[in-house]
């Protein structure tokens, strides 16, 4: 299985590149999808997304053939934003196919946690007098803290 | 010369610029120490938690410092959050 990775700079529409890798997939018994958002957040105008080209796409790769390690898969989909962007649009699709669907729900949960914490993505939200970067938070580092054992 | 790139909190003291190695800047730590005694507001980003710095794009780990040329493409993160 090759994982579908994509670093994009344009929004996404989720339910059509879902569909997509469905369709490619053929015969599967179980897709488990995860759609993150831009949240409204009182005083934020946007939410820009920075990466490091050919770094970031390694890190997501390697997590993704964690994921592969650890479960049964017939199919992994990182679709991930960067730039500029808005309350209300994408930032990430995580989707992963498996024959059954506990495999599907643990490795797409699990590549999401990777996603947050180790992924190469900085994050930066803007007001209208001031930005600040946003870092992973306690919650972030105890969802990771789920897969060591 | 050396490619600097700097990434996250890093950006705020630059977005990175292409200079020769400075005379006795051999390895990482070496890089480091001179950045902090250089550049104003390195040392405060380098200090706080989850800063990284990669040599080729491959993570400095550990503190066993690497070896580093006027050839090689040195970045600077700050902690990372995807999502």
């Amino acid at each position: 299985m090759i994982p579908q990775i994509d670093i994009c700079g344009e929004a996404f529409d989720p339910e059509a590149r879902l569909a997509a890798f469905r369709k490619a997939l053929g015969d599967c018994g179980a897709i488990v999808s995860f759609t993150g958002m831009v949240r409204y957040e009182d005083g934020v105008n946007a939410l820009e997304l920075s990466h490091f080209e050919g770094f970031t796409q390694s890190k997501i790769e390697d997590i993704c053939g964690q994921a592969e390690a650890r479960w049964a898969l017939s199919g992994l989909l990182v679709i991930h934003r960067v730039g500029k962007m808005q309350a209300g649009e994408p930032i990430v699709l995580v989707t992963a196919a498996a024959t059954h669907r506990r495999e599907a729900f643990k490795a797409a949960d699990y590549v999401m946690d990777y996603l947050k914490s180790e992924a190469p993505f900085w994050k930066k939200e803007y007001r209208a007098d001031a930005s600040r970067w946003i870092e992973p938070c306690g919650r972030d580092k105890a969802d990771l803290k789920r897969w060591e054992t | 010369m050396a490619q600097f790139l700097f990434f996250g909190r890093f950006t705020d003291i630059s977005k990175g610029f292409a200079r020769d190695l400075p005379d006795g800047v051999s390895d990482s730590a070496a890089l480091s120490l001179w950045l902090c005694r250089t550049f104003e507001g390195f040392e405060a980003q380098w200090q706080r938690a989850g800063a990284r710095m990669a040599v080729n794009q491959v993570l400095v780990m550990g503190s066993a410092p690497v070896t580093i040329g006027n050839d090689d493409e040195i970045a600077f993160m700050s902690a990372l959050s995807g999502g």
